[in-house]
Order: structure tokens, then C-alpha cells, then sequence
């Protein structure tokens, strides 16, 4: 139980993971509700036996965590010098502040408080007196106001390159991630993820700005950059000036409407209940198998045999589902074989089926 | 086509088993010992190999690996040792005793079987790593061929039509319909089982199920990189630091990437069985498929290894591994894959009924009645005449001016040169441009000029274009003064630095520089 609550409260901080996972099937409540009340769905999918197939690697986490660390290391040199290069800093930039907790490679910060602190104070100094302010910001931690996500939402944006003009500081976000930019060939679903992340760190930002009344000394820069590292070396990979209105905006309108679902599915009594309960919450809420569900969802197998025993053409594929909507499996296999079609829907998925 | 696959895939799960998509493979099988199974592994998080499993089909792989895949000196010699297997087998210049000539004929196609398309991408993390790397020692020489060969396999398999290298998964689902979701038909293991799995569908799904928890992609379970090979790496790590690694580490980590290795080889290897022994030919139309990938081997790759070692043959060019950075290559290699893409229909078609029925329903062939043969030729010359009768209903993508092969007999052409929409028909004038004297292949076998045709049904493939793409590659080069030169004959970015951790560098050559001659 005391393990189950430290998962549940350690994944409470993962603000942006848990935001992610939801856009992934936005349609199932299951989801949903693991999303809102952080219940992970591995330790959900545990519960009624099944073996969780999704998980990290410790050389995967080693290396993530030595890149960063080397991306940070005297002052942010090599990171700088990348972001110098490719104009998201100007030449001679200098200063970094290291918001970083200790546990995550950071020196000075020792608590998730002190580091809201210090992000905060960060924000209003920077308004106030933006000259001579750190080029490059590690690991700000912000919490999102008006209650999205309940109960709280914490987020630690990557990394913040700052630029000074006319007395005006110029806030960029940036995503980090491992993976080797390989130019054109880059794959192009972990392009969109690192993008779709940028994009919530911009709205999330941007929100906590409003709120802290500083929108007016503040310019949080609609683009932002994405740091990967060049294949087979530990250096970064900057690609600057990547556009994140449309991220940003997926991220506003991802956050509303997973309040507005919240709202719908989750019970008063959730907020007061143990982990079990949640659990069994999340397993007892209705499910919407589609196929994106294998790629994160280690309840997959269990829908799948629901699935099955529904006679669903999903287990054929979204292609199939799309194609014969409503109509079964057994059904659509009848039509195949010459059936006789009982209205018009089925004569001209039956039309349709045996064209060449 | 959506409900082609909708339809096949329906039947699939009737059957209980994968169907056949189409009446003949689209891609050349060559026989065993000219095609090397090739699967890696690696570390997560990095990008070069781990271990690598190569060998031909129905010989004994070799199977090397490293204690820890994140030490670049050993991993160098692991990809020197592979790099050796793998020119030799692909007979590339300066590495073997007999390299591919500029017209090889199509038996002399070799192959490289990859698990999936994440091996493909291994393939580009060499070509990173090693094409223009400055370490090495006494491997140096190799392992830059190593990755300039791994860079043109990489690319050509962008290209429509390419031979050279083959991903198992994808030549499996272009070959079978799978009673399955299209995100788990990318796994080998699950299509296999599904595959060769006897009984009924319950039990090939059982095992499907089953193959699909064990891994194929380079990279390993996190399960087993945690559970079976975490502590054994860090242990000889901590021995290594000390100056004496542990041997017992070693052998542990060995024996856990060599299961690894050898499994993603054999699933590789029994695809190609499958394939090669399978029910379903190859289309005959590969062999010209063949061809046009011997002449992109020699001029992308076997020439530039050429003039590596002997300058006086000319410039080499060798490719950036991310992009051209050149924009008259660019331009040219666009233009390739643009005439590749357009010209492949056109070799399969002629002998893969399925496929022709797949044209029937987009609208790129269609069958007409023909209704009169005229010869509008005088004296001497032929020029035969059709006007042929198509049904108003059925989908077409005719224009006036089209070209149109007749189905069967590739070789003969006839232009479309009027267009009739008539309330229940459509009726079309053709005029023969190509072999109008010659007795056509298909139907009954006349020339076009004889009355015989009026009557008949006559199936016509929409034709394309691609030899005039072909052309315009070729002069994309001489067009220093042309309108685009701006973009094609534009100066090139300057060299980038790549620093690694320990502080030394490579430095990324762009072949500009390459090509004027300058000191690197």
C-alpha cells in the first residue's frame, strides 16, 4: 500500500506525462480516469494479472540523465554554445540558473516547494529588472493555477532560453530528449511528441505568468526549441525556431477538455479514496479500444478480448472499425459471402466490400 | 484500395489465417547464399550497435557483440569485423576480388534481409557514425566504408522499386492480408506465427499473441536490459575502471545478447524462407526493377568507392548522412526516386491480375469494347486507329492526351486523342504510338491495325511518364544558368563539429568541399 502511494505521488508531479497519456485515447474513461486521479495503468493492469510491457530501460534513464547533465555542465557550455549557434541566444550569452532539485543532478534545490519558490522569484526578478539576468534557466518548476488536473498540476519545463531586448525579457521554451536528430530521417513520431511536450510547457508557462500578473514585462516566445543529440555522441542537436501556436493551443484546449470530462466521470468520494479503490475505479470504468491503446496502454489486452467477444471489427484494425462502423465482424464476413443485406446500409457495405 | 484491404482482411479472419494480397511478390528473392540476414541489437538510449548477427540463409550466423555498447573503441571493432562480412558479401570495390561491374545481370542481385525498419535505421546510425569518422586506428579505412555503404543502403530503400535491401516485416505485409491490426502486424514474430502456425485461427492467434511479447526491434525489452544485463554491465564496468574486467561478466552479457541476436536472425531468416519457398512467385516484372537498382548501386555507390582509391577515375562524392547539403544532387535525386515511383506500376502490373484489378479500382486501367480500326496512315506508314466504347460508370482517370499500354503487352502505347462523354458511355479515339506494326500480346493477338479488334474487349493500363523524369535528372546538372539555379547550384553550409564526450571531435566534411578538392 505505502509502495502504491509513493507511485501515486510520484506520478502526481508528472503533470505533462499524465496529460499526454490521456490525449492518447481521450474517448475512454479508463484512461481518463487514471490520467486524473494518477492511478498508473501499469500498476492497474498488475492488479487484475497481466504483465506490464511498458517501462524504461536503466541505460535508457543513465543516458538520459548523462546527457542532461553534460548539457548543464560549467555553466551550460556545450548547451549554450548550440543554442548560440543556431540564433536561439546571442553570441557571448552567459549565466545559468540551475533550478534543478538535487535528486534530479541539480546542486542547490532540495524540494519540490523550493523550487516553486525559486521559479516564482525567478519570474518577478526577471520582470522587474531583466537586465543581467541568466541567459539559460535548468529545470523551472511551475504549478499550473485554476485547479486543471485535480487536484494540483506541477510541471518542470526543461530548460528556458532567456534573451534581453530593449529591456524586455524574451522567454523560449525548450524540450530535451535523447533520441538522435537525424535530420529529414528523424522519426517523426518522436518529433511530434517532443513538440506536442514544448507545447505544453509554452501554455503552462504562459499561464502561470497571467497569473502571477507579469504578462506585460514578460514575452513568452511563440516558438521554441528542441535539444537532441547528434547519432552516436553525447553532443546536442538544437533545432531552433520551431513553431509551437498549434502545441500550444492543443495543450489549452487538451487541458479544458480533460476538466470537462473529469467533471462527468469522476465521483466526490474519489479525492478521499485509497489507492485499491482508485484502482478498481479505473478498472471498472467503461473502456474504448481503438489501436493507438497498444502502443501505451498495458490494459490493451484486456480490451482486446472484450473486443473479441463483442464480435468488434477493431480487432481488425481502426481501418476496418471505420469501414463497417455498427455492423459486426460475423456480419460483415456474411456480407462478404453473399448474404442477403437487411436495409440499405448493409447492401452498400456489401456493394462496397466486393468491388475489385 | 482502403476496402480492398478492409475486404481482405475480412476474409483473412474467416480463413482463420493470413491471404495473399496480391498473385505475385513485388520484390526479388534471391537464393540463399546471396541473401545475408543481418539484426542488431543496442543499448538503450544509444545508437550504435550493441551486437550484430550476420550471416547467409541456411549457414550458421556469426554473432558478435561487446561488453558494454556505449564503448566506442570496441564497438569500432565489432563494426570493423562486420564491415568486412558485409562488403565482401555486397561485393563493393576495393573490398573484394570480384565487385559488381556496371551491368551486373539480374542473378548477380545481393541481398540484405533486416528484421524491420528500426534495423533499416541502424543502417543510418552507422552511416553517422563511421562514413567521415577520424578514429578507427587500422580499422579507419573500413569502417568509413563501412558507412558509406550503410548510408546508400539507407537511402535507397526510399526509393520506389529499391532491391538491395529488404525489411522483413514489410515485405511480409506486402505480401499477406493479416487478421490483425495493422500496429501489430509491424511485429515479425506475430506475423510469423500467424503465418506458419497450424490450426485453426484460435491457435495461430494464441501464438501470435505469444511471439509478440519477445522484442525484435534493436533495442531490447527494458525487462531484460534490467533484470539479465544491468548488474552484469555495471560489474564489468567496475572491473574495467580497476584495469581487469571480469571475464564471467563478459561471457554473462555475451550470452544473454547472443539469444537476443540470434533470435531476431532466425525470425529474419525464416521470412525469407517463407517467402522463397512460399506458394506466391515473384512478378517477372522485378527483373527490370532489378536493373534499374544494379545502375543506382553503381552510380551512387560502386563508382564512388571506384574513384576513392584512384582519384584519377574523378571527383567522389559522398553523401552527407542527414541531407544532400547540394543542391543540384538534391534536385537530381528527387527527380530519380519522382521517375522510380512513377514507373513501378508499370513493371509489376502486366503480370499480377490483383493488382490489375486494384488499378481497375482507382481508375488507372479499365476495360473498353472496341467499335472501329482505322489506318490514318498513307503510303508507307501505319498509324492505327481506335475508337473504343468505355462504360459510363466506371471510375476512370482519362485525360485527353493520356497514354494508355494495353494490359499484357507492355511495349505497345496509344495516346488518347479525343474524349466523347456520352450520357450512358464515354467514348474514346486512340491513336498507336509504339510497336503499331507488331501483333499485340494480349486478346487475340492481332496488330492494332487489323479489323479483328472491332468487337473485342481490350484492358488498358494508364501509362507514365517516367522516362521523361529520368531525362530531367540528368539535366537538373547542366542547369548552372537556369531559372532554379539559385536553389540547385546554391553555395553550401559550412562543416559542422561534432565534440564527443572525452573532447575529441569529428568533423562533418559537406562533399562541396569534397567535390572542389579541398583539403578536408
Amino acid at each position: 500500500m505505502s509502495e502504491i502511494d509513493e507511485v501515486r505521488q510520484e506520478a502526481r508531479r508528472n503533470t505533462r506525462g499524465r496529460f499526454e497519456q490521456w490525449a492518447k485515447n481521450p474517448t475512454c474513461a479508463a484512461n481518463t480516469l487514471s490520467a486524473v486521479h494518477n492511478v498508473r495503468i501499469d500498476i492497474a493492469a498488475r492488479a487484475i494479472g497481466l504483465t506490464p510491457s511498458f517501462g524504461q530501460s536503466p541505460f535508457a534513464i543513465a543516458r538520459g540523465n548523462r546527457f542532461e547533465a553534460g548539457l548543464f555542465y560549467d555553466e551550460a557550455a556545450r548547451l549554450r554554445a548550440a543554442l548560440e549557434r543556431k540564433g536561439c541566444l546571442p553570441e557571448g550569452s552567459t549565466g545559468l540558473l540551475d533550478l534543478r532539485l538535487r535528486m534530479n543532478g541539480g546542486t542547490k534545490v532540495t524540494s519540490v516547494d523550493e523550487a516553486l519558490q525559486r521559479t516564482e522569484e525567478w519570474l518577478r526578478n526577471l520582470a522587474s529588472n531583466p537586465s543581467g539576468a541568466s541567459s539559460i534557466v535548468a529545470a523551472p518548476m511551475i504549478k499550473i493555477p485554476r485547479g486543471v488536473i485535480l487536484p494540483e498540476a506541477l510541471l518542470i519545463i526543461d530548460v528556458i532560453a532567456v534573451q534581453v531586448a530593449e529591456g524586455h525579457a524574451r522567454l523560449q521554451v525548450g524540450e530535451i530528449k535523447v533520441f538522435p536528430d537525424r535530420g529529414g530521417h528523424t522519426d517523426p513520431r518522436q518529433l511530434a511528441t517532443a513538440r506536442a511536450q514544448a507545447g505544453v510547457y509554452k501554455h503552462a508557462l504562459t499561464l502561470t505568468v497571467e497569473a502571477l500578473g507579469l504578462i506585460e514585462e514578460l514575452d513568452i516566445v511563440s516558438t521554441g526549441f528542441l535539444v537532441f543529440t547528434w547519432p552516436g555522441s553525447n553532443s546536442p542537436s538544437v533545432r531552433p525556431d520551431e513553431d509551437l501556436t498549434y502545441q500550444s493551443i492543443r495543450a489549452e484546449r487538451g487541458f479544458l477538455r480533460l476538466e470537462e470530462v473529469a467533471q462527468l466521470i469522476v465521483r466526490d468520494d474519489d479525492f478521499s479514496a485509497d489507492n485499491p479503490t482508485l484502482i478498481q475505479r479505473v478498472l471498472d470504468a467503461d473502456t474504448d479500444y481503438s489501436e493507438s491503446c497498444l502502443s501505451f496502454c498495458d490494459l490493451a489486452p484486456r480490451c482486446h478480448q472484450v473486443a473479441l467477444g463483442a464480435d468488434d471489427p477493431i480487432v481488425l484494425g481502426a481501418e476496418v472499425k471505420r469501414a463497417l462502423g455498427n455492423t459486426s465482424l460475423s456480419r460483415a464476413i456474411e456480407l462478404l459471402g453473399g448474404a442477403t443485406p437487411a436495409d440499405n446500409r448493409e447492401a452498400d457495405l456489401q456493394r462496397q466490400l466486393s468491388e475489385p | 484500395m482502403i476496402l480492398r484491404t478492409v475486404a481482405q482482411k475480412l476474409q483473412a479472419w474467416d480463413k482463420g489465417a493470413p491471404v495473399a494480397r496480391y498473385e505475385t511478390l513485388h520484390q526479388a528473392v534471391v537464393p540463399p547464399d546471396q541473401a545475408m540476414v543481418v539484426a542488431f541489437v543496442r543499448m538503450a538510449g544509444e545508437s550504435r550497435p550493441w551486437g550484430v548477427a550476420w550471416g547467409v540463409v541456411g549457414a550458421e550466423p556469426r554473432i558478435e557483440n561487446v561488453p558494454d555498447g556505449r564503448v566506442r573503441d570496441d564497438v569500432a571493432v565489432l563494426c570493423a569485423d562486420f564491415a568486412e562480412g558485409l562488403l565482401t558479401h555486397m561485393r563493393v570495390h576495393n573490398w573484394t576480388y570480384d565487385p559488381v561491374g556496371k551491368s551486373a545481370a539480374a542473378g548477380e542481385l545481393r541481398q540484405i534481409w533486416l528484421p524491420n525498419g528500426q534495423h533499416l535505421a541502424m543502417l543510418h546510425q552507422l552511416n553517422y557514425t563511421y562514413s567521415q569518422t577520424k578514429f578507427g586506428g587500422t580499422n579507419q579505412n573500413i569502417l568509413q566504408a563501412l558507412g558509406r555503404l550503410s548510408g546508400w543502403m539507407f537511402r535507397d530503400c526510399s526509393r520506389t522499386g529499391h532491391q538491395h535491401v529488404v525489411d522483413a516485416t514489410r515485405a511480409l505485409s506486402s505480401a499477406f492480408a493479416f487478421p490483425a491490426q495493422g500496429a501489430r502486424t509491424a511485429h515479425l514474430g506475430y506475423q510469423l506465427a500467424w503465418l506458419e502456425t497450424p490450426g485453426e485461427r484460435d491457435s495461430r492467434m494464441a501464438a501470435a499473441n505469444g511471439a509478440e511479447q519477445l522484442t525484435v526491434s534493436p533495442t531490447m525489452d527494458p525487462s531484460v536490459e534490467r533484470e539479465e544485463l544491468s548488474d552484469l554491465v555495471e560489474s564489468w564496468q567496475a572491473g574495467r575502471r580497476e584495469g581487469a574486467p571480469p571475464a564471467d561478466a563478459e561471457v554473462g552479457i555475451s550470452d544473454v545478447l547472443e539469444e537476443e541476436l540470434a533470435r531476431r536472425w532466425r525470425l529474419t531468416e525464416k521470412a525469407y524462407q517463407l517467402l522463397a519457398n512460399g506458394p506466391i512467385p515473384v512478378n517477372p516484372g522485378v527483373d527490370s526493377l532489378i536493373d534499374q537498382a544494379h545502375s543506382e548501386f553503381w552510380f551512387q555507390h560502386q563508382r564512388i568507392e571506384l574513384r576513392q582509391n584512384d582519384p584519377s577515375q574523378g571527383p567522389a562524392f559522398i553523401a552527407h548522412p542527414e541531407t544532400d547539403y547540394h543542391g543540384s544532387s538534391a534536385a537530381s535525386r528527387y527527380l530519380i526516386h519522382a521517375s522510380n515511383d512513377e514507373g513501378y506500376g508499370g513493371h509489376l502490373i502486366h503480370h499480377d491480375p490483383a493488382l490489375f484489378s486494384e488499378s481497375l479500382a482507382d481508375g488507372r486501367a479499365f476495360v473498353v469494347a472496341v467499335e472501329q480500326v482505322a489506318n490514318l496512315g498513307s503510303g508507307r506508314s501505319t498509324v492505327p486507329v481506335w475508337v473504343v466504347v468505355l462504360d459510363g460508370e466506371v471510375p476512370n482517370r482519362i485525360r485527353e492526351n493520356s497514354r494508355l499500354v494495353p494490359y499484357e503487352s507492355r511495349g505497345h502505347q496509344a495516346t488518347v486523342t479525343s474524349i466523347s462523354v456520352l450520357e450512358d458511355r464515354t467514348e474514346l479515339q486512340l491513336e498507336w504510338t509504339t510497336r503499331k506494326t507488331r501483333a499485340l500480346s494480349c486478346g487475340i493477338g492481332a496488330k492494332p491495325v487489323d479489323d479483328a479488334w472491332i468487337g473485342e474487349e481490350v484492358a488498358f493500363v494508364l501509362s507514365d511518364a517516367a522516362d521523361l523524369t529520368r531525362r530531367r535528372s540528368q539535366r537538373v546538372w547542366a542547369a548552372k544558368d537556369g531559372p532554379g539555379a539559385w536553389l540547385t547550384h546554391g553555395k553550401a553550409p559550412a562543416p559542422l563539429q561534432i565534440t564527443y564526450e572525452d573532447d575529441t571531435y569529428d568533423l562533418l566534411v559537406d562533399d562541396i568541399t569534397q567535390i572542389a578538392g579541398e583539403p578536408a
